[in-house]
């Protein structure tokens, strides 16, 4: 088996990557899925830590990681689309009060 | 370390990895973008395999790239082009410059911890197995399974719930025009609860005359 500290280094720099592309975009789903690109490369570190110790207790978090990540896609997408449909744009910038 | 097939095989899915990352952010296009990361989300389903995480891999496959990423594309795509446009990214000034550089900073930060770490240093034990794992989960793990079940059941409800489209017109659709020409008193009043543009122009005017007037 390959060695799990260089899938945890690529988690590393997946989740650099993903932090850069939040700083980076204007555009909400853009921020959305460089999170979901974070979440995953933290995922890849819990799967890493489990294959070296032998411990099933990471597998659970990443698949609780998992399910969580998805709940959040569908209320994130859900509240750009109801923004989108008030406010005709999903700009980050735009979405500055919480009410209108 | 022996340069053998395996190797070979993680130096292919981890630059596909890293390519589909920097393409999510660096894409022209949402839609582009959404595509890159399904490639990237790929790559680290064939991690977990390489990790021997098939379930996890399975999973990866199956709610990631099966449902969440259809979902967001299906979104992406019922919506205006105009959403599909990267609005104006920002220029490179002395902020933003810094802010690279100390990212650029922060991941060799980690990068150097995570490898340096001490608990490399123990042998691998070798990884868990699926039914460990599912006795894991559904015994140990049996309260937190359930909360993420409700979680999830909460999370569908106010999600339908935010989009909802609560004109009567299209709640009644299917009783034809006469219903409720005949009953208007049934139900919400037909109005439009997301008014036109310019209807939109003509309340903020009004309210601006009434702040005025106050």
């Amino acid at each position: 088996m390959i060695d799990p500290s260089w899938i945890a280094a690529l988690g590393v720099i997946l989740f650099g990557i993903g932090l850069l592309g939040t700083f980076y975009h204007k555009n909400a789903i853009v921020v959305l899925m460089c999170i979901e690109l974070m979440l995953n490369a933290a995922n890849l570190n819990f799967v890493a830590a489990a294959s070296h110790y032998g411990d099933v207790n990471g597998w659970v978090f990443t698949a609780i990681a998992i399910a969580i990540a998805a709940a959040e896609v569908a209320i994130g997408l859900a509240i750009l689309l109801s923004m989108y449909s008030t406010q005709q744009t999903i700009s980050l910038d735009a979405a500055s009060k919480l009410r209108n | 370390m022996t340069f053998d097939f395996e190797t070979l095989i993680f130096v292919i899915v981890s630059g596909a990895a890293l390519v589909g990352a920097i393409g999510c952010v660096f894409a022209g296009r949402v839609a582009h973008s959404l595509l890159w990361l399904m490639l990237t989300f790929f790559a680290v389903a064939a991690l977990f395999l390489m990790a021997s995480a098939e379930m996890l891999g399975a999973i990866q496959i199956l709610v990631y790239l099966g449902s969440v990423m259809l979902v967001v594309q299906f979104g992406v795509m019922l919506t205006r082009r105009r959403i599909q446009d990267v609005e104006s990214l920002p220029t490179l000034n002395f902020i933003s410059a810094a802010a690279g550089v100390g990212l650029f900073a922060l991941v060799l930060a980690l990068l150097r911890e995570i490898m340096g770490h001490s608990m490399w240093d123990s042998d691998a034990v070798g990884a868990p197995t699926t039914v460990e794992f599912a006795n894991s989960l559904f015994n140990e793990w049996t309260i937190a399974t359930i909360v993420l079940g409700t979680l999830l059941a909460m999370a569908m409800v106010g999600a339908s719930y935010l989009v909802r489209d609560e004109r009567l017109i299209n709640l009644v659709w299917d009783l034809g025009d006469d219903t409720v020409a005949a009953s208007p008193s049934v139900g919400m009043p037909i109005r439009r609860t997301r008014p036109t543009p310019s209807e939109t122009v003509e309340v903020s005017s009004k309210l601006g005359k009434e702040e005025e007037e106050e």
